[in-house]
């Protein structure tokens, strides 16, 4: 995605909602939201740790380290009770934003 | 290179150890985490099919660039410091990681100690040059500046017209300053000056000076020269105010204030007190100060006279005056006042302010208060030391990037693990700020060493000490901060172009061999060279040609002795004469009041009466002198008569003029002013003779008329004619007759080639200068050139051993290697031409005869030139080519 504003201001949120589901690392977050957008949205590690650390400062989320079997030992991150209380905050926001940016962009029946 | 298989462990190493060293904000647990990424994209890309390099590289990208890392990282960091109050460490780390930084650079100048070695050489002396030459510029600009209000201080310089031809002298009339208080806006302050000769004495101890100054009491309200002693008063005719060391020479350790001492042997003078030494960043020196009440004593009539130019005159004007204003009035009330027959003949009679700052750099007039300075000298200087300094940097950048191709497998191997072009340009910029600082160090020490030697050359006394001032350091300083960052900037932008993989199997980037920075600079450096060399050899040209050049007298054989001043010699010059001429091997002996390249002559005023009656007014420089002097000096009489002993008109009544002074009253033919009548100081008389012209003074200007006449009270030079051979065994006779004669003044017998050659010290300065300059700039300019062929020996190195191994001899090497840099020698020398032509011609034109410039002086510069270029040619190919060619193919 080109447009790095709009990937700053989204970014905590769609963390915050991709670790609710279940924890999750770095690498995966990345990966998950890069197929989930077909690659449109493909973001490079040094953005996402910084944010993530700056999450877990803020208390939105915690992390801990995790050895699944079979494979290496990461860093997880799952979201905290203040960081679903942000989430739901985030949600209503963005849910008036989409309201507004669909009526705004809906075919008119009228020609212009 | 056979490639070691790839092991992720030690890129992964190498990376970790890289962000540590450049990434203090990354902690050792963030650390962990990115490289936790690194291994799952690394894992990634090997699924999806790439090799272990490339999957390496990609998953290294993935991270982001390092500029990204570091200030996202930063934040982060600030907030949790100042959460946890640890803001030390972050600065600890800023340490940490510029003594790092630095640290590389030592070792990396340690791995190549003869590159760094001529990589600084260069620019200190490029540096030295530069010093030494801002020095000099400095102190010759701001002369005069010690005096306050001084940009509110203007001489009082005057216009006038002689025969149509406008004169425009420094000095004043001494009616002037009485009548411009007079005015209805007068300057806050003013005052008159003439300088005079004395004898001081004092018991045993007789001094000499050319340097008294006879001054207004309003001197102390113009000028700032502290006392150290007494009081500044200049009110009483009958007491003077010395300078210290005049007073430490007549007085000692004793305090001379209200002391007496006896003046010209004729007057008891009081002391009034001592100034403090004289900076000598000024242009008014002297050794004594005394009222122009003396002078009015003595010469009454300079003070009410309007035709005799006797004074130096300067004003303070009020803080609100226009200058341009104040020049037009004081035009205005001089033209009002003056005598009225002097502003018919010439009414467009003027005066002009000179502002105090420029006097001794600026000023064009002629009858100047000392000695002035040279402002197209200064301006030349300039011009050289800018472009030296250019050379010198250049070729430090160049030489900085030929250094980074050494390390292109460093650096290659620093891309791939991820070194952006803000790392390389921190790290080269580091480097250069090193070897700049030192060599700045060293440049000032060197400075400091050489700047006697600078004194020789350019008669000016310069003090170490002017290196410490504050301008200096900053000067310095910024110097050296700019040549690091150009010198950091350039090969680190070049080196982050290179990509990767071709650096690590040994290739070389075609960029790099090739660059189009590094052929203007060679062109420019040679250029700069060449046109130095061109310019040492046309003013030696010149030099040459002025000392053979014919002054209209037999100049080889004639010996001079300066008797001025002197009380027993002076009474009885005939006396003198007689003994001199009775020295074998002498031939002639004659007198004179001054002989030819000494001091200018003094200007008269002349009224020349024509047959019809009609006064022509001129004034002509005086010459006094005996019978025998055109003899002696071989002048030939073109009309009329030389002086006779035996005519007792002769005595100061006739007078001789030369060819120019002929032409000047408007004549054409010398006949003509035969017999003519004229009135002037003492009396008057009648023209005798014409003589042929002779260059009586330097060459820079154009014969003038000059007028001789017959005044023995006013002799002060002998000069003799001898046989060059003589010369040597005549000497001691010489000696013994002068100290016999003589008062006190030292023996001082010079060959008269001496005495003319002195005038031309400036050009004797300019051969010295350019003769320094051309060395240095070639110096430079070859430790460039040394820069450029290590290059391009290193990117054709394989080329060259593999030419050996195939069986080429020596020769065709050198000449494959110095096709190029010959091209464009030759191609500097010819773009340089034509510039330096143009600009030696005009010098050239400055002097009434002069020699020219010609196309030899351009080959034997250009060949001059490319003979240095091909020197370090030879001289490299013959190390490179003796490396044995297996070497060089194993490198592989």
């Amino acid at each position: 995605m080109d447009n790095r504003t709009l990937n700053a201001a989204m970014i905590e949120a769609i963390v915050l909602s991709i670790i609710a589901r279940s924890p999750s690392y770095g690498y995966e977050i990345i990966k998950r939201v890069g197929d989930m957008t077909d690659g449109a949205i493909e973001w490079a590690a040094g953005s996402l740790y910084p944010v993530l650390h700056r999450m877990e400062m803020n208390g939105h989320i915690e992390s801990f380290w995790h050895q699944p079997e079979g494979e290496r030992k990461r860093k997880y991150y799952r979201i905290t009770d203040d960081g679903q209380k942000a989430l739901e905050r985030e949600k209503r926001e963005w849910s008036t934003v989409e309201r507004l940016v669909h009526e705004l962009w809906r075919p008119s029946p009228a020609a212009d | 290179m056979t490639q070691s298989p790839f092991n992720l462990d030690h890129a992964i190493a190498s990376w970790r150890q890289f962000v540590v060293a450049n990434l203090p904000q990354v902690s050792p647990e963030q650390a962990d985490e990115l490289e936790l990424h690194i291994r799952d994209a690394f894992d990634d890309f090997r699924q999806q099919g790439y090799s272990d390099p490339e999957a390496f590289q990609k998953a290294r990208s993935s991270i982001g660039s390092y500029d990204r890392l570091e200030s996202a990282y930063q934040d982060n960091f600030w907030r949790q410091s100042a959460r946890r109050g640890t803001l030390q460490t972050e600065w600890a780390a800023r340490a940490r990681l510029t003594l790092e930084h630095l640290r590389l650079s030592l070792r990396s100048a340690k791995k190549r100690p003869l590159q760094t070695v001529v990589n600084m050489t260069g620019l200190t002396v490029g540096l030295t040059f530069c010093l030494l030459i801002g020095l000099f510029v400095w102190h010759q600009s701001t002369y005069d500046r010690f005096h306050d209000g001084g940009d509110r201080i203007f001489r009082v310089a005057t216009d006038y017209r002689i025969d149509g031809e406008v004169i425009r002298t420094a000095r004043s009339v001494g009616p002037l300053l009485p009548v411009l208080n007079e005015s209805s806006s007068p300057p806050e302050a003013s005052v008159r000056l003439s300088l005079g000769s004395v004898e001081l004495k004092r018991d045993l101890i007789e001094l000499q000076s050319d340097r008294i100054l006879f001054a207004d009491s309003g001197f102390f309200d113009v000028f700032s020269f502290p006392m150290l002693r007494g009081e500044p008063d200049l009110s009483d005719p009958l007491s003077i105010i010395l300078t210290s060391s005049m007073a430490s020479r007549l007085f000692g350790p004793e305090d001379p204030v209200g002391q007496t001492i006896t003046v010209d042997d004729q007057l008891e003078v009081s002391i009034a007190g001592v100034l403090a030494p004289l900076p000598d960043r000024g242009h008014l020196q002297f050794d004594v100060l005394a009222s122009t009440r003396a002078l009015e004593m003595m010469e009454s009539w300079i003070f009410t006279n309007w035709y005799s130019f006797y004074f130096y005159t300067y004003v303070k004007l009020p803080a609100d005056a226009d200058p341009a204003v104040a020049s037009e009035m004081f035009t205005g009330i001089a033209r009002d006042r003056a005598d009225a027959e002097l502003i018919r003949r010439d009414p467009d009679y003027a005066v002009t302010l000179e502002p105090l700052h420029d006097i001794y750099l600026e000023s064009a007039r002629i009858s100047q208060f000392g000695v002035t300075g040279n402002r197209d000298m200064i301006r030349l200087f300039s011009v050289i030391g800018v472009l030296i300094l250019l050379i010198a940097v250049a070729n430090f950048v160049n030489l900085a990037t030929a250094l980074s191709v050494g390390r292109a497998r460093e650096i290659g191997i620093r891309k791939v693990v991820g070194g952006d072009r803000r790392q390389l340009t921190r790290q080269f910029m580091a480097e250069s700020l090193l070897i700049v600082g030192f060599s700045s160090l060293i440049a000032l020490a060197l400075a400091s060493q050489v700047l006697p030697v600078m004194n020789q050359l350019t008669g000016i006394h310069l003090e170490a000490s002017n290196f410490r001032s504050s301008v200096v350091i900053l000067v310095l300083v910024s110097l050296t901060l700019l040549t690091a960052l150009l010198s950091g900037w350039y090969p680190a932008r070049l080196m982050s172009r290179i990509p990767a993989a071709p650096v690590l199997s040994g290739q070389l980037p075609g960029s790099l061999s090739k660059g189009q920075f590094r052929k203007v600079s060679v062109v420019l450096q040679f250029c700069i060279c060449f046109m130095l060399i061109a310019s040492t050899l046309v003013v030696q040209k010149q030099l040459d040609f002025i000392q053979q050049h014919d002054n209209g007298f037999r100049q080889e054989g004639l010996l001079s002795l300066d008797f001025s001043n002197d009380d027993r010699l002076g009474s009885n010059p005939l006396l003198f004469r007689e003994r001199l001429a009775d020295i074998p091997g002498v031939s002639g002996v004659s007198l004179s009041s001054a002989v030819p390249g000494d001091e200018p002559l003094g200007d008269w005023s002349m009224d020349f009466e024509s047959r019809e009656g009609d006064m022509i007014h001129v004034s002509f420089p005086h010459l006094l002198v005996d019978e025998q002097f055109l003899d002696t000096y071989e002048i030939p009489i073109v009309a009329g008569r030389d002086f006779r002993d035996d005519i007792g008109a002769d005595d100061t009544r006739a007078v001789i003029l030369n060819e120019s002074a002929v032409r000047q009253l408007g004549f054409d033919q010398p006949e003509d002013v035969l017999g003519m009548n004229y009135r002037a100081y003492p009396d008057g008389g009648e023209v005798i003779g014409v003589a042929a012209d002779f260059n009586f003074r330097s060459v820079r200007e154009p014969v003038g008329g000059i007028a001789m006449r017959y005044m023995a009270d006013r002799f002060a030079h002998a000069t003799l004619r001898v046989e060059p051979q003589s010369i040597a065994s005549i000497r001691p006779r010489l000696e013994t007759i002068w100290n016999e004669l003589n008062h006190e003044k030292a023996f001082n017998a010079r060959l008269l080639d001496d005495v003319v050659m002195q005038q031309y010290e400036q050009e004797r300065h300019f051969g010295r200068f350019f003769r320094w300059a051309s060395s240095g700039a070639i110096f430079i300019a070859l430790m460039g050139l040394f820069a450029q062929l290590t290059l391009a020996l290193r990117s054709r190195s394989k080329e060259v051993g593999i030419r050996r191994v195939l069986g080429a001899e020596r020769p065709g090497l050198t000449l494959l290697l110095s096709r190029e840099v010959i091209f464009l020698t030759l191609l500097a020398c010819m773009a340089g031409a034509p510039v330096v032509w143009w600009l030696l011609t005009e010098w050239l034109l400055s002097y009434d005869v002069h020699a020219s410039v010609g196309i030899r002086d351009m080959i034997l510069a250009a060949g001059l030139t490319v003979g240095v270029a091909l020197a370090t040619i030879v001289g490299l190919t013959a190390r490179a080519s003796s490396v044995s060619p297996a070497d060089v193919l194993r490198m592989d």
